[in-house]
């Protein structure tokens, strides 16, 4: 198992007029290779949880292990979770701070302690990861586009080649071509094995790369399965802030409309097969009948 | 000056052949963010604004309300010109702006208070300012929050509380720079459901600038920039038709067209133009 919390609560400023009790008894295993989807309105404990994964939080009560390292356990090296484990924030540029993006991309990798080859090797790789050129290395992190320091705040993540990438919200703000490369981008990473934690309000991103969506509602796990199935129960979502993608609320308002269509689809491609699937059969089935109507309203 | 003010056909706010440079690098060339642009909003009018990151969007945003003014070219708010410093505050009256961060436009502990600020500023009399205070909370409906301090709000309600502080300056027309930028699908919902009924009860003009193709797709018009100028304008139906020249701009199809093209693609006579959800499903039912 890569990550395991169990019946993890996080309270912040406890005893403090403040307090404010983030996560309640939250159990959730990321197992290696899946590609998890986390959703829930804004103040539904996504950043919270994250945190717990590489540490940066540990829980109020509940425990959390990373590769079998108990986070709260003062024996633990939380440079060694942190490594494993690389998480990605919101607006992560915002967070760059080196005079050169090769200084910036090394400060990680030189942190963990590793050869200058070796630093050097993973600037490389991680540049190369996220589709920047060399050219880019002696530039200054602020000179960069918003797409381009977005990629390069990612490649400093990279660089520490972790088993785990957790990732809140990285394509917010980018205008749509930016959006799609962070995405391919992510995409790839996991294709080649990466085990990824994406948060996203993009309900349309999700059914498209996750293998598993978690859904949080006011600090607890209130939904957890595969896209096609979670996506289907649109009234919850919806009373949960959130909505169901496009290709979903498609298909599910020809079934009300007596369509024999399955309503199972999630992507815009899923919807378009179940379109034509439906069309094709209803041509099927009037063709021997010589065209008689009264068959199912709409098709 | 004064005469022209108000005609129904002339633009509210026209920007003519608009040029502005951002200063480079030090020892570098200035950045050009605007060439020659020109743009207009008519009164009581939904603008949106798309292109791509570094195309000029904000940068024509900004222009609008005087807070950045033309170096070569001309912007006049009403008949007003936004180079004149003493028509500064008058242009600030009639075009109200919010921004992407809600965090960064909140100035006091209490709802109401916010939203006060502005009127405040104004030295109005209290009789009025509560009026105006009135109004502006009930327009985004917040008035049941109203005692609450603004960090305790959702990134929604503090976007409306932003709209609602600029409202209470009573503009003519409110310019959003990405203002579901930071929301979740709730909080975008919300904002966009009070952007169309300012629009629809209160007149106020409203410009739109988004990245994302759904929201652009409820505006009466839509202008898509890319590097500094002006490249297509038209209604929704227009643009989204255009499928290959927006990806070609770095932009997208709002959700719903982009289902439709598809389904267009693999033989299925969906017509064109269809933008809603509840459009295509009445297209695909009507369809045998």
């Amino acid at each position: 198992m890569s990550i395991e919390l169990e019946h993890v609560s996080y309270v912040y400023n406890p005893g403090t007029p403040a307090q404010w009790q983030a996560l309640r008894d939250v159990s959730l295993t990321i197992r290696p290779g899946e590609f998890v989807g986390l959703i829930g309105a804004t103040g539904s404990g996504k950043s919270t949880l994250v945190q717990h994964m590489n540490g940066l939080l540990r829980p109020t009560s509940g425990r959390v292990r990373v590769f079998g390292m108990d986070t709260s356990d003062p024996r633990t090296d939380l440079t060694r979770v942190r490594q494993r484990v690389g998480l990605v924030f919101q607006y992560p540029e915002h967070q760059l701070f080196a005079a050169t993006v090769a200084e910036e991309l090394a400060y990680g990798p030189t942190n963990l302690g590793l050869a200058p080859e070796e630093v050097q090797r993973r600037v490389r790789w991680a540049l190369r990861a996220v589709g920047l050129g060399e050219e880019l290395l002696t530039r200054s992190p602020f000179s960069l586009s918003g797409g381009q320091a977005r990629r390069v705040a990612l490649a400093g993540v990279l660089a520490m080649r972790p088993d785990v990438l957790v990732l809140d919200e990285p394509a917010a703000g980018l205008d749509p071509l930016g959006r799609r490369e962070i995405l391919d981008l992510i995409r790839n990473l996991h294709r080649e094995g990466m085990t990824i934690v994406l948060v996203s309000h993009s309900m349309e991103d999700v059914a498209e790369l996750a293998t598993r969506v978690v859904v949080l509602d006011q600090g607890r796990v209130v939904m957890d399965g595969p896209p096609r199935e979670l996506f289907r129960r649109h009234r919850e979502l919806a009373a949960l802030g959130l909505a169901a993608p496009v290709a979903a609320q498609l298909v599910d308002a020809l079934k009300a409309r007596g369509w024999p269509v399955p309503g199972q689809a999630v992507t815009i491609r899923e919807a378009v097969a179940e379109v034509t699937a439906a069309l094709a059969a209803r041509r099927r089935e009037r063709r021997p009948e010589g065209g008689r109507e009264g068959g199912r309203a709409g098709v | 000056m004064a005469s022209r003010r108000g005609e129904p056909s002339e633009p509210y706010i026209l920007v003519r052949d608009v040029t502005y440079r951002y200063p480079g690098p030090p020892g570098g060339e200035p950045v050009l963010a605007l060439d020659r642009v020109g743009f207009r909003v008519y009164r009581g009018e939904f603008v949106a604004v798309l292109g791509r990151n570094g195309s000029g969007k904000s940068t024509l945003a900004r222009l609008l309300n005087a807070l950045l003014l033309p170096q070569e070219g001309e912007v006049r708010v009403d008949g007003l010109d936004t180079r004149d410093p003493a028509n500064l505050w008058a242009i600030r009256d009639r075009v109200g702006m919010v921004f992407q961060n809600p965090d960064n436009q909140i100035v006091a502990a209490v709802v109401e208070e916010d939203v006060a600020f502005g009127p405040e500023n104004q030295g109005l009399p209290p009789e009025e300012i509560r009026r105006r205070v009135e109004e502006a909370l009930a327009a985004v409906g917040l008035t049941a929050l109203r005692d609450r301090p603004p960090h305790l709000l959702s990134g929604g309600q503090k976007q409306r509380l932003a709209i609602a502080g600029a409202l209470a300056l009573r503009p003519a027309c409110l310019v959003l720079d990405e203002p579901t930028a930071m929301l979740d699908p709730r909080g975008r919902a919300e904002v966009m459901a009070t952007v169309t009924r300012l629009r629809e009860e209160a007149g106020v003009a409203v410009v739109l600038i988004t990245h994302f193709m759904d929201e652009a797709a409820r505006a009466d018009r839509v202008v898509v920039m890319d590097r500094g100028r002006v490249v297509l304008e038209g209604s929704p139906r227009e643009i989204f038709a255009q499928a290959d020249r927006l990806r070609a701009l770095h932009l997208d199809l709002p959700p719903v067209v982009a289902l439709a093209a598809e389904l267009r693609a693999a033989g299925v006579p969906v017509p064109p133009g269809i933008l809603t959800l509840d459009e295509l499903v009445e297209a695909l039912c009507r369809l045998s």
